[in-house]
């Protein structure tokens, strides 16, 4: 007997009419089986969820519309007995073929009568799963970068946004030498103290990390030490990165590399730059001087073994001004360079240059033009560096340029920097060489041709010093009729750096 | 007096400096420059010519030594050197060097006028 049954004994009753209607309307899933779980009523929402037809249910086994094995479940039903309830989830592959899943509660009624009432919990279901999904995915995203922090070889310590220390990847503890229990809720800045070159301990508002965390800028530094916990210090690099989110500080990652190897490398270059001129320059010298002894007493020699000789003496200065060179650019590459700024008068600086150079200028011919802003200000830049470049856009000019040719310097103030421009009527620049004539070793087509002594090296020089310097270097050429350079030195003055070595010396 | 450990580079100043008409005492280290200097009691060089690195020790060592002599330390004394830092000329110029010069850059010519140049600031004995 099902409740359609039930309910029609009692056709007459309001009370039914109003049962009726309440189960054919409510959001559960109501139903009935006998023992043999022989569908005998179902109500709307079931029919709605399963997609079947009322008369399609009725008179079937539950069995059959169950998804897979979970008809099995239905089994411990049998053992049920009196009005014991239970509570079962069950999947019933609709008509559609998707699959939904219903959380009965089941009663067993008069020993004749199993009555399901349940909610769709398909939904739930899937809510449910995405959710695993994300944590899951979070885990292994979490999992993937805490292996990618331990891998990598600097030092990762993240830190909240008021400096404590919420994250160490393992390379950071081998080398500090801290466990990350040591570290973890402490102040970076109080825990791990930091040094300078000169032993001094760096102020909290100058760490790089509290640095980062106030300017919301990413701070990078190399030249402090951090001290391990077995007292060492040890010279590290460090980028410092806040982490701004929604526009607010959140905390920051202080990411930093053990630097003593490359210190190390640093030395040893150093030292092998300094060997090397030494060591290249003593038979440098005694062929110079040499070849020197031999061409002041001339009048021994013919006129072909003079030629001969002042060969020797021409090619073994120029193996001088390379090696010179080299030395150069190998400080300037290795950023040792001393730049040590102070107030120059350029004019005066440019004239002595003019001054030196006089005889390679008498000796071709050409006609210099100094013209020189009259009320120049002193400027505070390093004038052994700039009078190197200076020497080297001039040489190029005296050089490049046929005899009596026309050589200019003009100097001028713009609102904030100085231009300096040096000018030639000279071989000029190919313009397809344009791009080019700022690289090491580069010598332009037209000038190899004409004039085989030169190292390719002035330029690349000058542009490195100008731009250590603070300014700018340009030029424009046309082929066979002359070049200008263009440099710039800003009024403020060049930033002073300290370093280990001056250059030509 | 001329201390300098590479032998050709010896001679070759040694030559000049004789062409020029000086008597030259050349030293290939700084033991042999001390013992001659020990040797000549009085009658010491008007200016000693001193190449830096030198095999029995480098140029500030000698200055010291040059110092701890009363007389010796008024010699004149040019560094002729193949290199230089800034901390290193600095340091020899405090102990007492008049002038130091890069080998390479300079011809044997313009060192003489140099060391000419000093030679003239030496008061008569």
């Amino acid at each position: 007997m099902g409740i359609r049954r039930l309910i029609e004994s009692k056709k007459n009753s309001v009370n039914q009419k109003m049962l009726h209607y309440y189960l054919n309307n409510c959001s559960d899933v109501v139903f009935s089986t006998g023992v043999d779980f022989v569908i005998n009523y179902c109500n709307d929402t079931f029919c709605a969820l399963t997609g079947f037809e009322r008369s399609e249910l009725i008179g079937s086994k539950l069995t059959s519309i169950l998804d897979g094995q979970n008809g099995e479940r239905l089994l411990f039903l049998n053992n049920a007995n009196g009005s014991e309830t239970f509570r079962i989830e069950i999947s019933i592959g609709s008509k559609t073929g998707s699959i939904k899943k219903i959380e009965c509660k089941t009663s067993f009624f008069q020993n004749k009568l199993f009555i399901f009432i349940g909610r769709d919990i398909t939904a739930q279901e899937g809510i449910i799963k995405e959710k695993d999904d994300k944590i899951k995915t979070g885990e292994e995203e979490k999992a993937r970068s805490q292996e990618i922090l331990n891998s990598i070889g600097d030092g990762v310590i993240s830190l909240n946004d008021k400096g404590e220390v919420i994250y160490v990847n393992k390379q950071a503890i081998d080398i500090l030498g801290f466990h990350s229990e040591e570290l973890i809720g402490k102040l970076l800045w109080k825990k791990i103290i930091m040094t300078d070159d000169k032993g001094q301990e760096v102020q909290i508002e100058n760490r790089p990390i509290r640095m980062a965390l106030f300017t919301r800028k990413r701070i990078y530094e190399s030249s402090y030490y951090y001290k391990s916990k077995d007292g060492r210090f040890i010279p590290v690099s460090i980028t410092a990165t806040p982490l701004v989110m929604h526009d607010m500080v959140v905390g920051g990652v202080d990411v930093f590399r053990d630097i003593t190897k490359e210190r190390e490398v640093d030395r040893m270059k150093t030292e092998f730059i300094s060997l090397a001129s030494h060591q290249l320059r003593t038979p440098l010298s005694a062929t110079k001087w040499f070849a020197e002894l031999i061409l002041d007493d001339s009048k021994n020699l013919n006129i072909e073994q003079l030629g001969l000789i002042k060969n020797i003496y021409t090619s073994n200065q120029r193996m001088i001004d390379l090696v010179n060179a080299l030395l150069n650019i190998s400080r300037i590459e290795s950023g040792r360079i001393i730049n040590d700024p102070k107030p120059t008068d350029l004019r005066k600086l440019v004239e002595e240059v003019v001054l030196e150079l006089t005889p390679k200028i008498k000796s071709k011919k050409h006609n210099v033009i100094l013209s020189i802003h009259g009320d120049l200000p002193l400027i505070n830049i390093d004038p052994r560096l700039i009078r190197n470049a200076y020497m080297n856009l001039l040489t190029n000019s005296i050089k490049y340029t046929k005899e009596g040719g026309e050589i200019s310097i003009i100097i001028s103030k713009r609102e904030n920097e100085l231009v300096s421009q040096v000018s030639d009527n000279g071989l000029g620049i190919p313009d397809n060489q344009r791009q080019r004539i700022f690289e090491k070793f580069f010598r332009s087509s037209n000038v190899i041709k004409v004039e085989t002594d030169g190292t390719g090296l002035g330029l690349y020089l000058a542009k490195a010093i100008i731009e250590s310097s603070g300014g700018k270097i340009w030029f424009d050429s046309v082929e066979y009729k002359g070049t200008t350079f263009w440099f710039t030195l800003p009024l403020s003055g060049s930033v002073a750096k300290e370093g280990e070595v001056t250059i030509d010396s | 007096m001329v201390v300098e450990d590479e032998s050709l580079l010896l001679e070759a100043i040694g030559k000049k400096l004789q062409r020029e008409g000086y008597d030259v005492l050349l030293c290939t280290s700084a033991g042999q420059a001390v013992d001659y200097l020990k040797n000549m009691k009085e009658n010491l060089p008007d200016v000693i010519w001193l190449d830096y690195y030198l095999t029995d020790m480098n140029g500030l060592e000698f200055m010291d030594l040059l110092g701890k002599n009363e007389n010796w330390k008024r010699i004149p004394v040019i560094v002729v050197s193949n290199s230089a830092s800034e901390q290193k000329v600095a340091a020899l110029m405090k102990k007492g060097v008049k002038k130091h010069i890069l080998k390479a850059d300079y011809r044997l010519d313009e060192i003489v006028k140099i060391i000419e140049s000093y030679l003239k600031k030496v008061p008569v004995r």
